[in-house]
């Protein structure tokens, strides 16, 4: 059988027990992409990622999973095929963080200058003037008591968490539909939020959260 | 209304301003626009984005989060659990949980949402550009990738012990040696870093220990008082892999003063001390701020009195052991480094001092047990 046609599982055990250098240059052939992605991407929080260093942490990626072993691939439990890539993000992530981490704190610690570390963003940023932040206060409780209406209703606790994720948070739609126990795709998430952005709305401008005026609605104001 | 493509910019406005109890123009189109953003994602997006703005309950979404993250409160999940919840992992199935707490903590928001936001498939033009840049996405890079994975793999099966392994090398020095250098150099010919090559000193130094003196981030280590020191009849794995490194990069890049530490600190593992102290001696000039740097030379400089029992030489390492401690007391290495010079010059009292001082802050215990059987030995005098 091909080796591009093998499942994740299938693929990953032919590399580990067999040693088969097709196998692992389909497992290389896979999974590089997303590998060279991630660190690329998580650089960037840290400084403008260079090829070079981006070159030098996907090698350092896969040093951790071949390291003692590939201890880190045979302890992996597959569970579906989306976990290994999950687990790969992790991964890529960690290295990543443990490089520029270390690096950041060797250079307070040890007197070794970190010269190619740049430090880059700043706090993140909210409404820091006291006005502007007891306003937000105020609306963040008001859309409460109007979403605390629906708390009788089938999926509440998920849809409120998609509601402050989106809203408060700042995930995106396609964000939020990839976590787990939302179990919802993104059309799904979004259509959530707009039947609810509709109710608080309603809710608001009917004046009162406090069930007494329900907004007309309110049957479709959640999913199921 | 008739539908629409898609709803222009002032329909998404009106829109999002829709849930009003005035009545306008829009509420007689409201069946049809919601018909049409039950099908269309582009401007479902458009219209939730402009509801976001409009209610403008966080902050700046585009801000990164810095790398030094506030200390979570006692109910906030670790920093891991986030990073795999972002990746779709939930091992302690308490997804409801996370998903309650996460969205509305002001900590453990931002934190989700940098990570959902690394691990997304969206690219910038300057993330392609650097990716199209990348030497491992070649095919040639991956090649040596695979090759370098199938040696670790063969290697591995069946599989030696980790101390017959290293008797075997013992055993056939050149051949396996070398074999072993060329598979590991090609795989690791382009990651070499001055770090990497720290960390395989460390390992050599804990591996066969031959010094009393302490190494810089090296775990603790049993004295190997059967084999010597680190020559030509034996040498370490880890050592021979750093020299490899070193050798190659020290030829690209001569001056540059992190390759010729690392230079430094694996000739002080084969006891060349001359050499040590002579490059140890230049880069401190040119970096004496470099605290590192000044340590490693002291710890040579140790090593050589060790070596022919020179009092000049204990108390050059004296002087940089006190000039390190005075500006960071708690520099374990150096304390424990100091507290060896003082006993061999000898000045029991002093060195008394400094194995106390260290018991207390001694982080890792076979150091810690070593500095107290030490001061026991000394007690007994």
């Amino acid at each position: 059988m091909k080796v591009s046609k093998l499942s994740t599982q299938e693929l990953l055990r032919l590399c580990l027990e067999s040693n088969d250098p097709e196998a692992w240059q389909e497992f290389v052939r896979r999974f590089q992409p997303l590998i060279a992605r991630i660190v690329v991407k998580s650089i960037r929080r840290w400084t403008h990622p260079a090829p070079s260093l981006a070159d030098e942490l996907v090698q350092e990626t896969y040093v951790k999973l071949i390291d003692n072993d590939y201890r880190a691939l045979r302890k992996f439990d597959l569970q579906h095929e989306n976990a290994f890539f999950a687990f790969l993000k992790v991964v890529a992530s960690n290295v990543v963080q443990d490089h520029f981490r270390s690096s950041y704190s060797s250079k307070r610690g040890s007197g070794r200058a970190a010269e190619d570390i740049e430090t880059v963003g700043t706090s993140v940023a909210t409404n820091t003037d006291s006005a502007g932040a007891a306003e937000r206060r105020i609306l963040i409780n008001e859309i409460q008591r109007c979403l605390e209406t629906l708390r009788n209703e089938p999926n509440f606790a998920r849809d409120q968490a998609i509601f402050w994720l989106y809203y408060e948070q700042g995930l995106t739609a396609k964000a939020i539909a990839e976590l787990p126990g939302i179990g919802l795709t993104v059309k799904g998430v979004e259509s959530t939020l707009l039947r609810l952005t509709r109710y608080v709305r309603e809710c608001m401008n009917a004046g009162s959260g406090d069930g007494q005026n329900k907004p007309s609605n309110r049957a479709s104001a959640t999913g199921g | 209304m008739k539908q629409q493509e898609h709803l222009n910019d002032t329909q998404i406005e009106q829109y999002a301003r829709t849930g009003s109890a005035v009545a306008s123009e829009s509420d007689g189109n409201r069946p049809q626009i919601e018909a049409h953003l039950e099908d269309c994602a582009s401007c479902r997006e458009r219209v939730l984005a402009s509801v976001r703005m409009r209610f403008s309950l966080a902050g700046d979404f585009s801000v990164k989060v810095p790398p030094n993250l506030d200390p979570p409160d006692p109910d906030c999940p670790d920093e891991d659990v986030l990073r795999n919840f972002a990746a779709g992992n939930n091992p302690a199935n308490d997804a409801a949980k996370l998903l309650d707490h996460i969205s509305r903590c002001d900590r453990c928001g931002p934190v989700l949402r940098m990570y959902t936001e690394d691990f997304s498939d969206e690219l910038t033009a300057d993330d392609m550009a650097v990716l199209s840049g990348m030497k491992s996405s070649s095919p040639a890079w991956q090649k040596e990738v695979v090759e370098a994975m199938s040696v670790a793999s063969s290697k591995s099966s069946p599989e030696p012990s980790k101390k017959t392994f290293s008797w075997q090398w013992a055993l056939v020095p050149g051949v396996l040696a070398t074999c072993a250098a060329v598979a590991l150099a090609v795989w690791y010919q382009q990651r070499e870093t001055p770090e990497k090559v720290e960390r395989l000193l460390a390992q050599a130094y804990t591996q066969h220990r031959t010094m009393d003196a302490r190494f810089p981030d090296a775990a603790w280590g049993r004295m190997d008082v059967t084999q010597g020191r680190q020559s030509e009849s034996f040498q370490s794995p880890f050592l021979l892999e750093a020299e490899a490194i070193v050798d190659q990069r020290i030829q690209k890049d001569p001056e540059n003063v992190e390759w010729l530490r690392v230079k430094a600190q694996s000739e002080m593992l084969q006891w060349h001390l001359d050499p040590a102290i002579e490059s140890l001696t230049t880069v401190v000039q040119k970096r004496p701020d470099l605290t590192g740097l000044t340590l490693d030379l002291a710890i040579a400089y140790l090593q050589r009195a060790e070596q022919s029992n020179n009092r000049r030489d204990y108390e050059q390492s004296l002087s940089l052991f006190n000039q390190i401690l005075k500006e960071n007391p708690s520099n374990e290495v150096a304390l424990f480094n100091r507290a060896l010079a003082y006993e061999q010059l000898p000045d029991n009292t002093k060195a008394m001092a400094d194995w106390t001082s260290l018991i207390k802050t001694e982080r890792d215990s076979g150091w810690a047990k070593e500095a107290r059987e030490r001061l026991d030995k000394l007690q007994e005098r």
